[in-house]
């Protein structure tokens, strides 16, 4: 395993193998931050491509004051957000207003419960990330799926720790709110069925 | 005597003392489906990173700095030619007699224009095979 260092020395040498291993090092980070943001497969493939070359381009100024990996999940982060942004889609996304979320999450609760009942927790939980604001999915991401650590995630985001600590409080909440809610409807629609069953 | 935990402590919990969460997780609701989402979460279908994503991107760079050297190819021959006229201008005006001596030169005009034409003609197509090569490949 190389050392950051080494690998940036090598890198700014010129040596396109050590920037290959560098790409592939943080590929899965940030395809996940990216993925998380806009959530459509062409716009990740070419906005990571963009990342690894902003990468290439700002590797000589930087400076060691984070781990490179933390460092270029930034780029990755600020990239996806400022493509959402020039594309307007933040704005219309609802992203800002957690109300809308919160209709979003009743409605998905709400399903028919046969429905519910056929869906794996992971499914409906998947479902609810996808409806969850872009600040919310992508920092609980970060956390559960990438380990990341506060001060990481507060790197990556340029979001104040406090704030980081909220978000990441009321999408847990949320989540764990909806879980609550499926698995009320999932053991009334059993009851209903055991009732019926026993009935006929 | 049950203690009553608020959302934001059983999330704290989870973080400081796992092994105290999972006990809570056994006798408390909230606790237990906190359980069950932070055990699902790490579990869900992440994207997946395309294989030729490092190539693609390798490839993007070599075309990004070959048109790079292009441009700076363009803008020193630019750069050439503007010195070579300015070099010449300089010695007409410094010495017109010079002017007399090119007129020998007169009969040959024809000749070394149609060869730097060549020259550059053949400097063009030998470029655009270079270039497709690129972007074939």
């Amino acid at each position: 395993m190389v050392d950051d260092a080494t690998l940036i020395r090598r890198v700014l040498a010129g040596d396109r193998h050590a920037f290959q291993w560098l790409i592939r090092a943080n590929e899965r980070l940030v395809y996940s931050v990216v993925w998380k943001i806009v959530q459509n497969k062409q716009d990740t493939e070419d906005i990571c491509q963009d990342v690894f070359l902003k990468v290439y381009q700002k590797l000589p100024t930087f400076k060691f004051e984070s781990q490179l990996s933390t460092w270029i999940a930034r780029i990755a982060y600020n990239e996806a957000l400022g493509k959402l942004r020039k594309r307007d889609i933040l704005a219309q996304a609802a992203d800002a207003d957690e109300e809308h979320f919160q209709e979003r999450f009743v409605e998905l609760a709400a399903t028919p419960a046969e429905e519910l009942e056929a869906r794996e927790t992971k499914e409906v939980l998947q479902r609810a990330i996808e409806q969850l604001p872009v600040h919310y999915r992508t920092l609980l991401t970060m956390y559960h799926l990438e380990e990341l650590s506060y001060d990481e995630m507060t790197e990556v985001s340029g979001l104040p720790l406090g704030t980081v600590k909220n978000y990441l409080y009321r999408a847990r909440h949320l989540l764990k709110e909806l879980l609550q809610k499926n698995h009320a409807l999932t053991e009334r629609y059993g009851k209903r069925t055991e009732a019926n069953q026993a009935r006929s | 005597m049950n203690k009553k935990w608020t959302e934001q402590a059983l999330q704290e919990l989870y973080e400081t003392d796992r092994a105290a969460f999972e006990k809570l997780a056994s006798e408390n609701e909230d606790a237990r489906f906190y359980q069950l989402l932070f055990t699902t979460l790490p579990q869900l279908e992440t994207a997946e990173v395309p294989a030729t994503l490092a190539e693609s991107v390798l490839n993007r760079l070599e075309v990004k700095e070959a048109k790079s050297n292009r441009r700076q190819a363009i803008g020193l021959a630019l750069l050439l030619g503007l010195l070579v006229l300015a070099g010449l201008g300089l010695v007409l005006a410094l010495a017109p007699q010079v002017l007399v001596a090119l007129g020998g030169l007169t009969p040959y005009l024809a000749l070394m224009g149609s060869s730097v034409v060549v020259f550059f003609g053949i400097e063009w197509l030998d470029q655009r095979v270079v270039w497709r090569q690129w972007e074939e490949g």
